[in-house]
């Protein structure tokens, strides 16, 4: 390796380190597990969970699944962000209404609403739809609460530098308000996103016929514990790819942020 | 002086803040007349309500009593032909250097293209020639109120308000963008209402210079001043020393300090 390359690896040791302590952690797992005869169904060796793994992978079982989680996040997550950042901006503009809204907004906070979840699935049964409910309910109110905080952080200067050009209030919003309020928004966004799918996969937990929550209970029900794991490998696997595509988003977007 | 024409004229100009538990007298009767061309400064300690008197002059608060006539018309409103140079440079971080200078003209509804080129050769007149696409945080503190004053002067005001602009900067760039200020007013010929308490600025930059009182701000003395040169070395001059000891005197008078 030449000079530039070890310079660079010098400055930014993760690249080495993650993938070597990962290695060495599954490296100790399998052995310890191998020698101490633990059996399968307690805690499956990382060799068997991938095996499992690649298997339901090919058998297109574990796709098909989390096809359905995905999409009961992703859709649930999309109503709640168009509701959510709606309702804020219409709160924004009324003082009146926000100041109705508050005590709602902070019961409804306070309450975890994971406990409607049974609820739920009574009302809109045990289809795609109780699951994007339960989503549209955890992601809301993370959504709703930030692009409000966003919209009122507008610092007083921008507001008089506006108004001594005599802007409207819908220019105020669209030149300064909106944009001042994005790292909010992604900021609820990226916490909203991951919750969506914990609810997604809670309300497959309670009640459903499909979807990767279905499949850990169910096979966890069956003592197939590689299987659930190479199930939650999956749900791993998804969590990251959508937060690292709003993340990379939110850099194109803000890319001003890092800087000031 | 007299023969020109008073562009603002603010007549027993007095203003309270009322809250519910006691009123504030931030200014009280104060009348004063800025004439075309000219440069006048302000000069007061913190907290004399310099601060009230230029937003009341800018139409973004209305005084409590008396009245405010620009051109011989009441000011009740932000008007097009007035422009305000804040104490920060308010430049919106999303914004390259020319697309802060250009909010206004958005704002204003003006014709986009012949403001455009306004706009570069006003990004030249303030020295920043090579920084058109360049974002406020690539720029240094001075840089940024180079930007500032290149916005306030797109719309081709009459007259520009300025609020202790250079206050938050380093002495050497403040003495040096004082400089700029001179240059960029005889330029483009505006007359120019500026606020400060720094009494070297005061009798430096103004022609005039009017004193106020510790709050409620009344109007202790106005002041000519006739400096056979306006560079950064006639501070050390006699003539620019009998001026600070005379403002010093009258500050006194009243019981006020100010600072060099």
């Amino acid at each position: 390796m030449n000079d530039k390359g070890i310079k660079f690896l010098r400055s930014r040791p993760s690249i080495i380190l993650v993938p070597t302590t990962l290695a060495l952690t599954i490296i100790i797992l399998e052995l310890s597990i191998l020698w101490s005869g633990t059996p399968d169904y307690l805690l499956p060796a990382p060799s068997s969970v991938f095996k499992e793994f690649a298997s339901d992978l090919m058998s297109g079982r574990i796709p098909r699944h989390a096809l359905v989680t995905l999409s009961e996040t992703l859709l649930g997550f999309s109503i709640a962000f168009m509701v959510g950042s709606s309702l804020a901006v219409i709160v924004n503009r009324s003082k009146v209404l926000g100041e109705v809204i508050h005590p709602y907004i902070t019961a409804f906070q306070a309450m975890p609403k994971i406990a409607l979840a049974p609820i739920i699935i009574l009302w809109f049964g045990f289809g795609m739809t109780s699951k994007i409910a339960l989503v549209v309910l955890i992601a809301f109110f993370l959504i709703f609460v930030n692009t409000l905080s966003g919209l009122r952080s507008l610092g007083a200067p921008v507001l008089e530098l506006m108004r001594s050009y005599g802007a409207t209030e819908w220019q105020i919003f669209r030149k300064a308000r909106f944009p001042n309020a994005l790292p909010f928004i992604f900021a609820g966004a990226e916490a909203a996103l991951l919750f969506s799918l914990t609810a997604a996969v809670v309300g497959e937990f309670l009640g459903a016929k499909e979807g990767l929550g279905y499949l850990i209970q169910l096979w966890s029900m069956q003592l197939k514990t590689a299987s659930s794991f190479a199930a939650i490998l999956m749900l791993v696997i998804v969590a990251l790819a959508m937060h690292l595509t709003l993340v990379y988003i939110r850099e194109k977007v803000l890319f001003w942020v890092a800087k000031t | 002086m007299s023969l020109s024409r008073s562009l603002i004229s603010a007549k027993n100009v007095s203003m309270v803040f009322s809250s519910r538990d006691y009123d504030t007298h931030a200014l009280d009767e104060v009348s004063f007349d800025v004439f075309e061309g000219e440069f006048l400064t302000v000069l007061g300690p913190s907290g004399c309500g310099k601060t009230t008197l230029l937003r009341i002059l800018a139409g973004l608060l209305s005084c409590t009593k008396g009245e405010v006539l620009y051109k011989g018309k009441p000011l009740t409103r932000p008007q097009q032909d007035i422009a305000v140079v804040f104490q920060d440079p308010v430049l919106l971080p999303w914004r390259t250097v020319i697309g802060n200078v250009m909010l206004p003209v958005e704002v204003l509804n003006l014709d986009k293209g012949a403001c455009l080129k306004r706009a570069l050769e006003l990004i030249e007149l303030v020295g920043l020639t090579g920084f058109e696409r360049s974002y406020p945080w690539e720029l240094s503190g001075g840089m940024r109120h180079r930007a500032s004053i290149a916005r306030a002067l797109i719309s081709d005001p009459s007259i520009l308000l300025m609020d202790e602009p250079f206050s938050g900067l380093d002495a050497i760039t403040r003495e040096q963008m004082n400089m700029e200020l001179l240059r960029i007013c005889d330029k483009t010929e505006k007359t120019v209402f500026f606020i400060t308490h720094s009494i070297t600025e005061a009798i430096l930059l103004g022609e005039r210079v009017i004193i106020l009182t510790e709050r409620p701000g009344r109007v202790r003395t106005v002041m000519n001043i006739s400096l056979s040169s306006r560079d950064r070395h006639v501070v050390y001059t006699r003539e620019f020393g009998n001026y600070v000891k005379r403002v010093e005197t009258e500050m006194k008078r009243g019981g006020v300090q100010g600072e060099r």
